[in-house]
């Protein structure tokens, strides 16, 4: 008895001292101080900015490779290989705003020596518009042409397509554009010139490094150089002492990045002291990192949760006659009716509160425009569809939801059986966990379990996107790298229809004429005015249900500063900003 | 590799290492013959391998054309980046390049039969040169999660197997249970949090140049093979030790230790470095919830990266990779069965004689 007794107390005693709590806050566990490690989401494709545009080696190449123009985490516009903002004013744009003429720095070099110039410009333009694996060619394809005026001037020309049929020729080269396209004023200009996909190559390098270029040989003129890839889920990078911007300005020597795609061990490692700075933290357990010291940085992001009815469909569709009912006016059917009924019996509130979900980190969203963005419609204004909206319910509203329901024809009721509309959701836990909150509040609003969840993969649902078969609903997220609206509006224009990325193959003659206003147009009240009609008609179509806007999070180790200054609504963040505390 | 000869040394006298190369791989010898038609068995085991893993990519809705162009690429470029890419080709032509080679200036390779299938459509690098990178790396974990398991589940085994149905074989075998039926994620999450969150011994990021970095994922890795192995020497021994040639040791007045590790544990471990060389095998596949979770560089990590992002050249190398490993194993592990037990040996020596005698 003695002896069970003592081994019980030893094994209480042990389980005391491995199980308790300790708050001691993150170390450096023999880390060297001068090296900031950055957690990833996933291991980063090739660093070729021009190339590849995932935000794990974008994060990694805005260090390296330097834009002609950048933007601040105010949105505002600064410049960084140009020597200034063109505008009209100044006389560097054009006066039907088509022609963009940019002084280039002088005496900036690249990290190998190589001096950087228009050369290096017009190079890394041709490569985004025309390499076989761009993948930012669709985002540049207002490009029309850049030219070197001398060797530190460029002209870059914008424009659209000669004729909207001119949509299925690929344009491979410079004399394609030439051929297709005309000159016209464009919108977003300095955003997609200060997007990281447009950051400057060295000619020389590149076209020496071939197929290497991006995995063994990387050179840009930024704050940082390019160390070594030791495997796919670590890239080391040193500071460029010979930075033109001042390397004395940047605190950190080294960089590590590493690839984590667990979430739950991304909060491990960040209370353990082994990593910096995270975004793909596991939110469920937030309180435990601040508990643990951690520095939690929360802001507004620019993704957006949000569902779409296929036009395409029976059920929820908008068609007349057996075909598809495209123009801004329609008649109003049975699958008008199920679109609005399950629209107002829809509350996005309870999965933002969701722990698992999004643990309050996000707003719910009253239209399918980011807030802050041109066209963005503030507040609720009175005579328009905004106005069903508030905070506290969104739109939702049970007996609206209820009346849309009764006024269902009994031969069309007679056809819903449980389970009858389906909706597809990417095969990612967060996903699922929102399409099957969906579906309960409909189930709950009507009294009627109509909704069948499906998760897919992702391209299948992009595949089947294209053409508007095999769902009704979908729910996912959009994200706007660009923090222009003209990128959101991807997702409802006409003629995105057949790239899979309109779902909802919505095509409304209103919101595409205003598509096109806001994206040839310099002028900002022009374009504000344009997408606030294209806001407005699509909250009264109803082709997609907005949901929430995400923030931005990240958890740091409380040594490192200026996280506001440093960290974007893109979830990116300059780290050549970033300061030392301890 | 070299795990595999740790179970078999002991099994191993001087005498029988001398004899193994002389008499065995003698060109003509029936071990010799054995070893060729097992290699040749391995043709198309791995043509079978190919096939399978190929068609799966291919009906898999997966699309390496949308997934290269990224959000919102225009019909025409979707179009020309899938002829580029080779995916209009109907099935049989795909396989076909993936076998022989696809002409291209820039997706094209040599194909598998020349170990060479081109550049990850996702990383952008060499496919095979990025799994030998890593490979060795999951060698590491692998060989030392056999290492761990063989050190604790021999010797535990044989106290179980010696004192059977006492208080330690309970406890030994409760273990056993635990070992064997913990999922990996769980039993990592339960030492990161343990041993890098609260007591700060071990970190919780994996690195193949830090070795107490390697602790907790080893660990981790072997927990079901250390499990499987003290189940095995246990009931292996217990049937050795019921033997009629132990029972004669023991009266001839041999002291226990002679007999146990001398005649017993000989015979007993026989099964044992069977087992031991496919969890081996079973290691190097499956360490890649333990990659993943400790963020460890190995092949596994590559793998599930490759899957999540529909990479599908960078998937077909690693799999093809990972099975060409495990056919490999599993013939090393019959050809050393083969002469580590007497009882084999005997059999192809006799067989020997009469085919010579035949002649």
């Amino acid at each position: 008895m003695k002896k069970f007794l003592s081994i019980v107390l030893i094994c209480l005693a042990l389980g005391g001292v491995v199980f308790a709590q300790a708050k001691k806050g993150p170390t450096l566990r023999n880390r060297d101080p001068d090296t900031l490690v950055f957690v990833l989401a996933a291991a980063p494709q090739p660093l070729d900015p021009n190339i590849y545009t995932t935000l794990n080696e974008a994060q990694i190449m805005r260090e390296i490779n330097e834009t002609l123009i950048g933007m601040k985490s105010d949105n505002t516009f600064y410049p960084i290989l140009a020597e200034t903002i063109p505008t009209i004013q100044n006389g560097l744009v054009s006066k039907d705003g088509s022609v963009y003429t940019i002084k280039l720095r002088k005496g900036v070099k690249f990290h190998n020596g190589n001096p950087f110039t228009a050369d290096d410009v017009v190079f890394s333009f041709n490569r985004i518009l025309h390499h076989p694996k761009s993948s930012s060619k669709s985002m540049f394809s207002a490009v029309l042409s850049v030219v070197k005026v001398d060797d530190y001037t460029v002209k870059i020309t914008f424009g659209k397509l000669k004729d909207p049929e001119y949509a299925t020729v690929a344009l491979t080269s410079w004399e394609d554009r030439a051929k297709y396209m005309t000159a016209s004023p464009y919108g977003p200009a300095l955003n997609i010139l200060a997007h990281y996909c447009s950051g400057i190559e060295d000619k020389e390098t590149v076209e020496a490094a071939g197929a290497d270029y991006g995995t063994k040989i990387v050179v840009g003129t930024g704050p940082y150089k390019f160390v070594s890839w030791p495997n796919p889920q670590e890239v080391q990078l040193t500071r460029n002492e010979a930075w033109w911007g001042d390397a004395n300005t940047v605190a950190f020597k080294n960089i590590v990045f590493r690839a984590m795609s667990e979430q739950p061990q991304v909060n491990n490692v960040l209370i353990t002291g082994e990593v910096d700075m995270a975004f793909n933290l596991s939110k469920l357990d937030i309180g435990n990192l601040e508990r643990n010291g951690l520095v939690i940085t929360t802001k507004p992001g620019v993704t957006i949760w949000y569902g779409v009815f296929n036009m395409n469909s029976d059920l929820v569709g908008q068609k007349k006659n057996g075909k598809l009912d495209l123009s801004g006016q329609y008649t109003e059917g049975d699958s008008t009716h199920l679109r609005r009924a399950i629209f107002y019996s829809i509350n996005p509130v309870p999965f933002i509160k969701q722990v698992d979900i999004f643990n309050g980190y996000a707003v719910p969203a009253n239209q399918m425009m980011q807030p802050g963005f041109l066209g963005y419609v503030e507040g609720a204004p009175a005579g328009t569809p905004f106005a069903e909206f508030n905070e506290k319910t969104w739109y939702y509203n049970k007996e609206k939801a209820k009346a849309e329901f009764a006024m269902l024809s009994p031969e069309f009721r007679a056809k819903l059986g449980p389970e009858s509309v389906t909706l597809v959701v990417g095969n990612v836990t967060d996903r699922v966990k929102i399409a099957n909150n969906i579906k309960d509040q409909v189930k709950t609003t009507l009294g009627f379990d109509l909704i069948k969840v499906v998760p897919m993969v992702n391209a299948q649902i992009i595949q089947q996107s294209k053409t508007g078969d095999g769902y009704d609903m979908v729910v996912t997220a959009w994200f706007t790298p660009t923090m222009d609206p003209d990128y959101t509006c991807i997702i409802y224009g006409g003629d995105s229809i057949g790239t899979g990325m309109n779902g909802a193959l919505y095509n409304n003659d209103i919101v595409n004429k205003n598509i096109q206003i806001g994206r040839y147009s310099l002028d900002r009240k022009t374009r504000e005015e344009a997408y606030i009609k294209v806001q407005t008609q699509l909250m009264t179509d109803k082709p997609y249900f907005p949901m929430v806007y995400e923030n931005v999070l990240f958890a740091s180790h409380p040594r490192v500063g200026n996280l506001d200054q440093a960290i974007f609504k893109t979830k990116l963040v300059d780290i050549h900003l970033l300061t030392r505390l301890q | 590799m070299p795990a595999l000869f740790i179970g078999g040394a002991g099994m191993l006298s001087n005498a029988d290492i001398a004899f193994v190369p002389d008499q065995y791989f003698r060109k003509g010898s029936v071990m010799f013959r054995y070893i060729m038609r097992r290699i040749l068995m391995l043709i198309p085991v791995l043509l079978g391998v190919t096939f399978i893993v190929f068609s799966l990519m291919y009906i898999t809705p997966s699309d390496p054309a949308q997934m290269m162009l990224g959000a919102n690429a225009s019909p025409a470029a979707y179009k020309q980046m899938r002829e580029d890419m080779g995916l209009d080709a109907p099935f049989i032509v795909q396989y076909g390049r993936f076998l022989f080679g696809y002409k291209h200036p820039v997706f094209g390779y040599k194909g598998l039969l020349f170990g060479d299938l081109g550049r990850s459509y996702v990383s952008n690098r060499i496919i095979f040169e990025l799994i030998l990178s890593s490979f060795p790396n999951t060698l590491i974990l692998s060989v030392g999660a056999l290492i761990l398991a063989l050190l604790l589940g021999i010797p535990i085994g044989i106290i179980s197997a010696t004192k059977p149905y006492s208080v330690a074989d309970m406890v030994f075998t409760v273990f056993a249970l635990l070992g064997a039926s913990m999922p990996v994620f769980w039993i990592a999450m339960v030492l990161i949090y343990t041993f890098a969150n609260n007591l700060r011994i071990f970190p919780a990021i994996a690195n193949p140049r830090d070795f107490l970095s390697l602790v907790l994922p080893i660990i981790t890795l072997s927990m079901n093979s250390m499990a499987i192995i003290m189940r095995m020497t246990r009931s292996s021994m217990l049937d050795v030790m019921q033997q009629d040639y132990i029972r004669t040791a023991r009266v001839k007045g041999m002291d226990e230790k002679t007999v146990v590790f001398k005649h017993a544990l000989r015979n007993a471990l026989i099964p044992v470095v069977t087992v031991a060389g496919l969890q081996f095998g079973s290691l190097l596949g499956g360490a890649v919830l333990t990659e993943k979770i400790f963020s460890y560089p190995g092949l596994g990590s590559i793998m599930v990266d490759a899957i999540f992002q529909k990479d599908t050249p960078q998937i077909l190398g690693s799999v093809c990779f990972v099975a060409i490993t495990f056919t490999v194993i599993n013939l090393a592990v019959d050809i050393l069965y083969g002469f580590i037990d007497p009882r084999i040996k005997s059999t192809f020596s006799t067989k020997k004689k009469l085919v010579r005698g035949n002649q």
